[in-house]
C-alpha cells in the first residue's frame, strides 16, 4: 500500500530565506566610519598634486592647506586640482639676474589683500608643494619672494619617510 | 441573522523587514570612493621659518644674565652642500681643522649618515649639554614652547647653503641629517632650526 503523501511537506510554508544583510551592514558601517574618521584627522583637504613629485623627509607634523603653490621644474603654479595657473615661468626662475619673482609676488599680495578684505587675520603662512628635482637657486628665489610678500612661515609638503 | 465572522482574523501578519539593499548600494559606492581618496602614503609638513623669524626664536632662548653675565658666543654652524660633498664650518672658519671639516661623497652620493654622526660630535664638543630651559611664544600655535639653552647662543641653529643645481631632495635630507641623531633607541636633538642661505 502506498503511503499517503506527507502533509507536513505539502503544507510547510515556504519561508522567505533571503540573504541576511544585517551583519554585512554592520561591517560596512564600521568601515565607512573608520574611513571618514581617518580622512578627517589627516587633513584630507590637502592632497598631493599630480604635477609634483614630493621629496621624502622624516617629519611627523601634518600639513594644513593655507595659500598653496606648486614649485615644479616647469615653473611656479597656483595649487589647483586641474590646469594650475602659471605664476612664474621657468625662464624667469632660471634667469640669474632675477631675485624676486614678480608673478608670484603679485599673487601672494592679492591673496593677502583678499584675506584682509574678508576680515580674517593674516597669519603669513604658505604651503608649498615643491618638486624634489627643483634646484636650490629656484628654491631660494621662491623663499625670498614669499618673505618679501610677508609670508614668514613656509610649510613645505613632504612625503613621510619611515624613521630609520 | 448574525454576521459572518470577519476575515481579518485569518490574515497572516507578515514580517516586514527593512529593505537594506539601497543603503548597501550606497555604502558599496562610498567605500571605494573613500579608499581612492585616502592617501596610502602619508604626507607631512616641513616647516621653514626664514632667517628673520628664526633669529627671533633663537634670541628668545638666550637670557642675558646667564653664564655670569658673560656674552654668549655664536657657533655659526654652516653646512655647505658642495659638488665634492659637505663642508661643515664653525665660528666662520674655512681652514681645515677642528672648526672646519668635509664629508666627502660616498660612491658618488652624499653621505648623510656620516654627516649626521659628525654633527653629533660637534654638538657634544661645541654645544654640550643644555645649560637650562627657556620658553617663547609660538605665534602659530599660540602656545608657550619650552626649549633647551646651551653655552653657545645659536646651539640649535644650522645654516645650510648649497650650489645652485642641488636638488630639493638633497636639501631636505641635509636638514633631516642636521635635525636629530639616533643614539640606539634614543633620539637626541642636534640643530633643528635650519636656515637656507645663499652659497658663498
Amino acid at each position: 500500500m502506498a503511503f499517503a503523501p506527507s502533509k507536513g511537506k505539502k503544507h510547510r510554508r515556504k519561508e522567505n530565506e533571503g540573504l541576511s544583510l544585517n551583519s554585512m551592514m554592520d561591517m560596512m558601517t564600521i568601515i565607512l566610519l573608520f574611513l571618514l574618521k581617518t580622512m578627517g584627522s589627516s587633513g584630507a583637504l590637502l592632497r598631493p598634486s599630480p604635477y609634483v613629485q614630493l621629496p621624502t623627509a622624516a617629519r611627523e607634523a601634518q600639513p594644513q592647506k593655507t595659500i598653496a603653490i606648486l614649485v615644479t621644474p616647469q615653473g611656479v603654479f597656483e595649487d589647483m586640482e586641474k590646469n594650475p595657473r602659471t605664476l612664474t615661468p621657468p625662464e624667469e626662475l632660471g634667469d640669474p639676474n632675477t631675485i624676486m619673482l614678480s608673478g608670484l609676488e603679485t599673487f601672494l599680495t592679492e591673496q593677502k589683500q583678499f584675506t584682509e578684505k574678508l576680515g580674517k587675520p593674516f597669519k603669513g603662512e604658505i604651503t608649498v608643494q615643491c618638486d624634489k628635482e627643483v634646484t636650490y637657486d629656484w628654491l631660494l628665489k621662491v623663499i625670498n619672494t614669499c618673505g618679501q610678500a610677508e609670508y614668514g612661515i613656509i610649510n613645505f609638503v613632504v612625503m613621510q619617510a619611515k624613521s630609520s | 441573522m448574525a454576521f459572518k465572522p470577519s476575515d481579518k482574523k485569518k490574515v497572516d501578519v507578515e514580517d516586514t523587514e527593512l529593505n537594506l539593499l539601497p543603503v548597501m548600494n550606497l555604502i558599496i559606492v562610498l567605500i571605494p570612493l573613500l579608499l581612492s581618496v585616502a592617501k596610502l602614503s602619508s604626507m607631512a609638513m616641513l616647516e621653514y621659518l626664514p632667517p628673520a623669524e628664526s633669529a627671533e626664536v633663537a634670541d628668545a632662548g638666550a637670557p642675558p644674565s646667564e653664564g655670569g653675565g658673560e656674552e654668549k658666543q655664536n657657533l655659526q654652524l654652516i653646512i655647505n652642500v658642495a659638488e665634492t660633498g659637505f663642508q661643515v664650518s664653525m665660528f666662520g672658519k674655512i681652514e681645515p681643522g677642528p672648526y672646519f671639516f668635509e664629508v666627502p661623497l660616498q660612491s658618488g652620493a652624499y653621505d648623510f649618515e656620516s654627516l649626521n654622526r659628525r654633527l653629533w660630535e660637534v654638538k657634544q664638543r661645541e654645544v654640550g649639554s643644555p645649560t637650562g630651559l627657556d620658553s617663547a611664544m609660538n605665534d602659530k600655535t599660540g602656545r608657550m614652547e619650552v626649549f633647551p639653552t646651551y653655552r653657545v647662543k645659536d646651539g640649535r641653529e644650522v645654516s645650510i647653503t648649497a650650489i645652485a643645481k642641488t636638488p630639493f631632495q638633497v636639501v631636505v635630507n641635509t636638514m633631516d641629517a642636521a635635525r636629530k641623531f639616533k643614539d640606539g633607541e634614543e633620539e637626541k636633538e642636534l640643530f633643528p632650526i635650519a636656515l637656507l642661505k645663499q652659497f658663498q
